[in-house]
């Protein structure tokens, strides 16, 4: 249903994607996880047909998606960049996504918009930027697209709305299950409904799989720094910290630490934790050198 | 999957959209009969006034004209050309691409100057019933009594031809705009820059017959004898000017 080759985009020189290749062909919800920049939305806009690959190709429906009409009437974008009409209400702006995307579900939009009491004859320009998003992703739910993908849906919502718009994703994805790609920086909260995780870092793909995969990519070693010195030579670290005297903990991969084989004697000496899915996005993209410290520091 | 594909024709999505865009720019008649009512101020006013006088009679006399309304109509499909043009984020998100967001424009660009020449035709009626409203004397120009049929079709077709003409220029310049952003103004003074300058060398080089301005312009199409060569040359303009449209519009990523 999606497959990227190598797809790449420059905007001004500027990589914002750089040979991106992954596939996704069953029903998932899958979570796209990046830092700012890191070529999220770019990639969504690529795969709804906005974009034209600098180089490679986004295949929807097995056809490239570049101004591609089955594409526009198959996929459902949302961001908080999109416009809409200023003259109409809530109400007239849903029976024309009603007109335009045949598996709309009208009445679920209307109930969702009364759930989240938002006033039909209200313009969206009027709206809030928390309830701007709710509307956004109301219009995304209903619009029952094969492929929906939602860039940064929660923005501006206060924890209780955002807590409910994952149930309500979960749900609907229940109901009618297909392709969904969230955007997000909220990890930690999204993480209990996503399948798999497609991970972006400086416009690359580096990681995509199953959410589980994420939960034990790295881990926290913890021990006297005698037993974590020669280790932090022998791995990358991700972060190290000491915890008062004679206890060091440093956050390594789990498959090279496993690769090193230790004695069972050595082992016996290490405290081996798991590290959170969202704390491994964000050991995963922290920026090497030039940190907060040099900058105060200095 | 129990999300249903598909797959539904170019033409099909461009007339939905044909329709939505009527719906969201029904706004648009408002605003063409608020420039209408400040057009017929202007037309019962900017006409030359004589005045006489004696000692049992005092008059004035005031000829109307029908210009600034055709001058205001001209006004809003400029407007419009370019708001269909400078509004593609809002309808990309919708379910489009180029081909019928273009098509859409054309096609609702193509009523609005229908709207303009139908308005416009009936505004020397109107101004008739204006005038016997408000004035003692209402004369109308003997021309008008021999005009037939064939007189009001003409003035219909060319009222709403050069109504189009006017919007989809301004729905080509819009595009450029949106397409090339903050470019866009560097290259329109630029290429102004060079037309001026071989302009002036034309008229070096080649004399007083290289000569080129607006008013050439605009003679090329009004002092036109022949209805159907002027035909031509307007219908070949309006085609000149979707051609360029569409390959502005061509290949067109959409990104704000």
């Amino acid at each position: 249903m999606i497959r990227c080759e190598e797809l790449t985009k420059y905007f001004n020189g500027t990589r914002a994607l750089d040979n991106c290749s992954f596939e996704i062909t069953e029903p998932t919800l899958t979570g796209v996880i990046g830092v700012n920049g890191a070529g999220k939305t770019t990639l969504f806009k690529s795969l709804a047909g906005f974009l034209k690959p600098t180089k490679g190709q986004a295949f929807v429906l097995e056809e490239p998606t570049f101004q591609n009409i089955t594409v526009a009437q198959n996929v459902m974008l949302i961001e908080e960049g999109m416009s809409f009409y200023s003259s109409a209400n809530l109400k007239e702006l849903v029976d024309s996504y009603s007109r335009f995307y045949q598996n709309f579900d009208l009445k679920l939009a209307m109930g969702l918009l009364k759930y989240f009491n938002l006033n039909e004859n209200a313009k969206y320009d009027d709206l809030s930027k928390g309830m701007a998003s709710t509307f956004r992703l109301i219009l995304a739910l209903s619009a029952r697209a094969p492929i929906t993908l939602l860039d940064e849906p929660t923005t501006g919502m206060d924890p209780g709305v955002r807590k409910d718009l994952y149930e309500i994703i979960l749900k609907d994805y229940i109901k009618a299950p297909r392709i969904i790609l969230i955007s997000s920086h909220y990890l930690g909260e999204m993480e209990q409904i996503l399948e798999d995780i497609l991970f972006i870092h400086e416009g690359k793909v580096l990681k995509h799989g199953p959410l589980e995969e994420f939960e034990t990519l790295l881990i926290a070693l913890q021990a006297s720094p005698a037993v974590i010195e020669p280790l932090e030579e022998q791995l990358r670290v991700y972060e190290a910290k000491d915890f008062g005297e004679g206890l060091r903990k440093i956050v390594v991969d789990k498959k090279e630490f496993e690769e090193l084989q230790l004695s069972m004697k050595l082992s016996d000496r290490l405290t081996i934790q798991g590290i959170s899915p969202e704390d491994s996005f964000v050991h995963l993209t922290r920026r090497k050198g030039g940190g907060i410290d040099e900058l105060y520091d200095s | 999957m129990n999300s249903m594909i598909h797959r539904d024709s170019k033409f099909s999505i461009a007339f939905e959209q044909t329709k939505d865009k009527l719906f969201h720019h029904s706004n648009a008649f408002m605003y063409l009969f608020i420039l209408h009512l400040i057009g017929y101020l202007f037309a019962f006013n900017s006409g030359i006034s004589g005045f006489g006088s004696g000692d049992f009679l005092q008059f004035s006399y005031r000829s109307f004209s029908t210009t600034p309304l055709y001058v205001m109509t001209i006004f809003w499909m400029i407007f419009q050309g370019s708001s269909l043009a400078e509004e593609k984020n809002r309808q990309y998100y919708m379910v489009s691409n180029n081909f019928t967001a273009y098509f859409s424009d054309i096609a609702v660009l193509e009523i609005f100057a229908l709207i303009g020449g139908v308005l416009t035709l009936f505004s020397g009626f109107f101004m008739q019933v204006y005038g016997t409203l408000f004035m003692e004397n209402f004369v109308l120009h003997s021309v008008y009594g021999s005009m037939g049929v064939l007189h009001y079709l003409t003035l219909f077709i060319t009222g709403t031809l050069y109504f189009l003409i006017f919007g989809t220029a301004a729905y080509f310049v819009g595009i450029l705009r949106v397409r090339y952003k903050s470019r866009f103004i560097l290259v329109a003074f630029v290429a102004a820059i060079l037309l001026i300058v071989a302009g002036l060398l034309a008229v070096r080089v080649f004399g007083d017959s290289a000569l080129f301005n607006i008013e050439s312009l605009f003679r090329f199409y009004l002092d036109e004898r022949s209805f159907f060569i002027w035909l031509i040359k307007v219908l070949l303009t309006i085609a000149g000017l979707y051609t360029v449209s569409y390959f502005g519009i061509k290949n067109m990523e959409v990104n704000r």
